[in-house]
């Protein structure tokens, strides 16, 4: 079965501040799609949104997935509608084993409970495609993992609850050179063998060499300024953000700093210096 | 298999070491008052259990030289519990306490240990579930007396609580007055946190599973607990009933 998102006209607010203004996208089964864009103009507001962050407040616009009315789901109904976010940064959870974590998920989406016999044996196979550590199921969730280590098991997460659209936050970031192979490798195997579309989010076309997206999407001050394909995200591995700029005459917010007097170690006496 | 002894009456219990080694004590009554003087040197396990009552239990206890004693309190009634429990170890011996408490109703928990001389470890363990509007108090006072070299102590209790209603007041105290000893303390206590609680909801988990995950996790040594203290198997599964109804939220 073939699967459908739809955006339309989407606006966010997140603290009283309107990040996303406007933005509209299309994707379905079978495609990855690139998300891209210079820091803090909405990548990961976008997917924070689909999901359901209820500190991401949406003020206009629709979110329908297979005809279904996105904004209406809580965020565990998302889930198990086949929605999944692998987080930028993953939360620990102390006290509660991956293991249990992982078998509530899944018996959560499922009428009939999974068996534990088919459980262990899919974590174990998964744990090893990942080279994550073999006593993975019986650790907290992300409790004193490394950067690495979380992002690895927000996909071991992915390849267990098997969802439909894969959003993957900046899950290269942390990683190093073996480690963003080997994820790449399984995120791509899981994309080969099923019905599902990804929107990714990084900044490396390195990243994007590896999974090889067949849509690319530029998001400057909350909307959609460029699109294309992965020659899109080579050119802006290239040449950055400043011939778009100049392209559609956007002039970027510069973050004003504000002006700082040193009083030096000592304030006593010294007055303020200019 | 620990032995079983119901306390359903005021009448005061006092526990030697011509008792059983491994004991499951039932408090049904309103009040209890046990004394212990454990002299033994095998291990003695003890294991408290309180059945649905409202219940003060006062215990004062002495550990006696080269005693081991491992003490268990499991509390997973909803109505409200007083308890006191005053213990002295004396040298070479050690006493371990872990406490589980989990309900919904007013609880004041007060421990006064004291390693009373050279040599002596204590280790205390709570873990509470603060449920709906409970208001939870729990004071863990250590001592280490003037004399008492070499003695360890170390104290943890963590409490979560759940929804706007609920209160706990932890207060892990230390006394130390002597040198060369070993000592820690350290408590946690809040409620849950929200972007916690939407990581498991991103995961398919209702708000309710998710929070449960969390009471659970506050009572993951209970079934190694009940097997350590040589619990019964139909106990055992009262044990496991009792926490499942609790955690159903």
């Amino acid at each position: 079965m073939s699967h459908l998102l739809k955006i339309e006209n989407l606006h966010v607010q997140v603290n009283d501040k309107h990040i996303l203004k406007g933005l509209s996208l299309e994707a379905k089964s079978g495609e990855i799609h690139a998300i891209m864009g210079p820091n803090g103009n909405g990548k990961s507001t976008l997917l924070q949104t689909i999901m359901g962050n209820p500190d991401y407040l949406v003020s206009e616009g629709s979110i329908t997935f297979d005809g279904q009315d996105v904004l209406k789901m809580r965020v565990d109904e998302r889930s198990r509608a086949g929605l999944f976010l692998a987080m930028q940064y993953p939360q620990e959870i102390p006290g509660v084993t991956n293991s249990d974590f992982l078998r509530a998920a899944i018996n959560a989406r499922n009428e009939k409970p999974i068996s534990l016999f088919s459980f262990i044996k899919e974590i174990d196979t998964n744990i090893k495609a990942l080279h994550m550590k073999e006593d993975l199921a019986h650790r907290f969730v992300n409790d004193g993992f490394s950067g690495g280590e979380k992002k690895r098991n927000e996909i071991l997460q992915m390849l267990m609850l098997k969802p439909s659209i894969c959003m993957l936050d900046e899950i290269d970031s942390g990683l190093d050179v073996d480690a963003i192979k080997l994820v790449s490798s399984a995120i791509e195997d899981y994309y080969a063998k099923n019905d599902c579309l990804m929107l990714v989010v990084s900044h490396y076309e390195r990243f994007f060499t590896m999974i090889k997206p067949t849509h690319a999407h530029v998001i400057i001050d909350g909307k959609i300024v460029a699109e294309g394909d992965a020659k899109l995200v080579e050119k802006i591995d290239n040449d950055g953000y400043d011939w778009l700029y100049k392209e559609l005459n956007i002039h970027p917010e510069v973050e004003v700093k504000p002006l700082v007097y040193s009083l030096g170690s000592c304030a006593h006496n010294k007055g303020l210096k200019k | 298999m620990s032995d079983l002894l119901r306390l359903n009456d005021d009448k005061p219990l006092m526990i030697d070491g011509s008792l059983s080694h491994d004991l499951l004590l039932i408090l049904s009554g309103k009040k209890a008052h046990i004394r212990y003087n454990l002299n033994a040197k095998g291990p003695w396990h003890i294991f408290i259990f309180r059945e649905k009552t409202n219940i003060s239990l006062i215990e004062e206890g002495l550990i006696s030289t080269d005693s081991e004693v491992h003490m268990a309190y499991l509390d997973l009634a909803n109505e409200s519990f007083i308890q006191e429990s005053k213990f002295a170890v004396l040298k070479g011996a050690g006493l371990d306490i872990k406490s589980i408490y989990l309900g919904d109703n007013n609880k004041n928990i007060i421990f006064d240990i004291s390693n009373k001389e050279a040599d002596t470890k204590v280790n205390i363990d709570n873990s509470i579930v603060a449920l709906k509007d409970s208001d939870f108090n729990i004071k863990v006072i250590g001592n280490i007396v003037k004399g008492a070299k070499g003695a360890i102590h170390h104290q943890k209790s963590r409490c979560l609580t759940l929804g706007p209603l609920k209160r706990s007041l932890i207060s892990p105290i230390l006394n130390i007055d002597e040198n060369d000893v070993e000592a820690s303390h350290a408590m946690t206590s809040g409620t849950v946190d929200e972007e916690m609680l939407y990581y498991m909801n991103a995961r398919g988990l209702d708000r309710n599973k998710a929070l449960s995950l969390m009471v659970e996790s506050y009572l993951t040594y209970s079934d190694e607990l009940y097997k350590d203290f040589g619990i019964a198997e139909n106990w055992q599964k009262e044990f496991k009933d009792r926490e499942a109804n609790l955690c159903l939220m």
